[in-house]
């Protein structure tokens, strides 16, 4: 994927950047920083006001929504419903198009929501609303999602979940990958993040700041600069761990 | 719900609908009366009842259905959202202000001028809409505040109205199924057939507008364009229902809410089986004027003396438990 100096008035300046094929990304950045927008842009629901976005060397505004819809799966940060219908009902209306009602046995390892589906989605609790809106991004395309070359663009996917299924969902997207797709999402949670993309995306104030893999780019000086706060790395395990210091 | 059990249930509704309007024909062929003018009646006076009846009922549902789910509020009605209002106002202008040596024409102008006004207040809600930019609610408080003063200048028309037609807008108002004759419905009736085709067709895509615009967008449907069309097909076939019954409460806001408490969330079968009910509905409310042999029920009364208490009960019972 390449992003050629997008810009979205008021809310990003002149990011460009490049991303391999497939691969795992992360967007940090404090609240207001422009990650939403910047997912948005790159999954082509937002038309920036300049600049180009291309998939696979694709201009994106060449592609119609229907070509767009099946190579790119897309998670807002919270689906809302206005309406009591139960979550295997809202799954099966966003997976119409591929004709299987069925949960992949893969997805439910992962997201265990078979269980919900007799329940309103808007009586579930945010975690699980969470899942059931996850299994719903990956099923509206899973078996593009299976074949590789798909967009997977998740914003916030972690909020809500508990610290099991974070950790399974987390694994998961690495599988993701592994099938040749571009995993994209953003994080709040820094180490999470990091114990799972190989490349990061640092946005401030509507700025990239830096971009590439995150053993290069994420340091305590550059999560100082993107964050206002000071951060210590306590080297554990196999890796480390970045912490906010008092 | 697969596609065989809408398919067996929508077949069921249609049977209901076939059966109500045989029930009103047996009921009004009066056996004392010869067979000519027993078809006279037929042709002239139930045929143009049933047809008003099944139309209005499909409009008003069906349209009511899809703009529930566009706008993301299951209390949206083309009462509520002001095309109804519009339609209802520029009647009670033309009845109260009309000069008396057009009032002749009146039977003919009237539909025209209901038409005009829900298109008008459509029209209108949508600029004030697309100022405001927020599609979903600012239709919403668009509509509200367009019902508002469309019932401030009603009001203000009553003022100055003299008993007759002050009488004939009441009646108005409150909706009747027997005003409609032959050419209007020649008009009406295939603009809001054509209209619940369209919205029937578009429920796969209403389907996945549950979950709000940008998830809609990402599976690959429009939702701008898809609200576009659902708002004008809807305000066609308001607008035609109001010009041939007048303005028929509830029944929007009703039929759809229980058939989703009953049988789920999809458009596919919501949508038709809100039209078909709605015309069932309407059926049984000729059907029952036709037991009070003399005196017609203001349709209106009707829906809304049983409607508001099941809505109560609804409301008690189902989602906001």
């Amino acid at each position: 994927m390449q992003v050629e100096r997008v810009s979205v008035s008021g809310r990003l300046l002149e990011v460009s950047f490049a991303l391999p094929e497939s691969g795992v990304t992360c967007v940090l950045g404090q609240n207001g920083a422009g990650k939403t927008t910047l997912l948005e842009t790159i999954a082509g629901l937002l038309p920036p006001d300049e600049g180009t976005v291309y998939w696979q060397s694709v201009n994106l505004e060449s592609l119609s929504l229907t070509e767009q819809a099946a190579r790119r799966c897309y998670k807002t940060q919270a689906d809302t419903l206005q309406f009591e219908l139960t979550a295997g009902e809202f799954l099966s209306f966003y997976t119409q198009a591929s004709h299987s009602n069925a949960i992949a046995a893969e997805l439910e390892d992962v997201l265990e929501v078979r269980a919900l589906l007799k329940k309103p989605f808007v009586r579930l609790s945010g975690g699980e609303q969470q899942r059931v809106t996850l299994a719903r991004t990956l099923l509206q395309n899973w078996p593009g999602v299976l074949a590789g070359g798909c967009l997977i663009v998740l914003d916030e996917p972690l909020k809500g979940l508990d610290i099991r299924h974070q950790w399974t969902f987390l694994r998961f997207l690495r599988t993701l990958a592994g099938y040749g797709n571009q995993v994209v999402f953003s994080c709040h949670d820094i180490n999470a993040a990091l114990g799972c993309a190989d490349f990061a995306c640092l946005l401030k104030q509507g700025r990239l700041l830096a971009v590439g893999p995150c053993v290069d780019i994420v340091t305590t000086t550059s999560l100082h600069n993107v964050f206002d706060c000071e951060f210590e790395f306590v080297p554990a395990l196999n890796c480390g761990i970045y912490l906010q210091k008092p | 719900m697969s596609r065989s059990q809408r398919a067996r249930l929508l077949v069921i509704l249609s049977a209901v609908v076939a059966l109500c309007t045989g029930l009103i024909l047996v009921s009004s062929w009066q056996g004392e009366l010869n067979t000519a003018v027993n078809w006279h009646i037929v042709s002239r006076i139930q045929m143009p009842l049933i047809a008003t009846a099944i139309v209005v009922g499909l409009a008003l549902c069906t349209s009511s259905a899809a703009l529930q789910v566009v706008l993301r509020n299951p209390l949206a009605d083309p009462g509520v959202i002001g095309i109804a209002s519009g339609a209802s106002l520029v009647a009670a202008g033309l009845l109260i202000l009309l000069p008396s040596s057009l009032m002749g024409y009146l039977h003919y102008l009237l539909p025209a001028a209901c038409f005009a006004g829900a298109l008008l207040s459509t029209w209108f809600i949508f600029l004030i809409a697309r100022r405001l930019r927020g599609f979903n609610s600012a239709v919403i408080l668009a509509g509200i505040a367009l019902t508002t003063i469309a019932g401030a200048l009603m009001g203000w028309l009553y003022l100055i109205a003299d008993a007759q037609s002050m009488r004939n807008l009441t009646f108005w108002i409150m909706g009747s199924l027997h005003q409609a004759d032959g050419w209007i419905l020649m008009v009406a009736a295939p603009l809001i057939l054509s209209s619940f085709v369209y919205l029937v067709r578009q429920a796969p895509n209403l389907n996945q507008l549950y979950a709000g615009d940008i998830t809609a967008k990402s599976v690959g449907v429009d939702p701008q364009k898809l609200g576009r069309g659902v708002l004008i097909a809807a305000a066609l076939s308001v607008g035609c229902a109001v010009a041939i019954a007048g303005s028929i409460a509830f029944l929007g806001l009703l039929i759809p809410h229980y058939l989703r408490l009953r049988f789920g969330y999809d458009n596919r079968f919501i949508l038709p089986a809100s039209g078909l009910c709605g015309a069932i509905t309407l059926l049984l409310v000729a059907l029952s004027s036709e037991a009070l042999p003399y005196a017609t029920l203001p349709v209106s009364m009707v829906t809304a003396t049983i409607g508001g208490p099941l809505l109560l009960l609804a409301l008690t019972r189902g989602q906001f438990k």
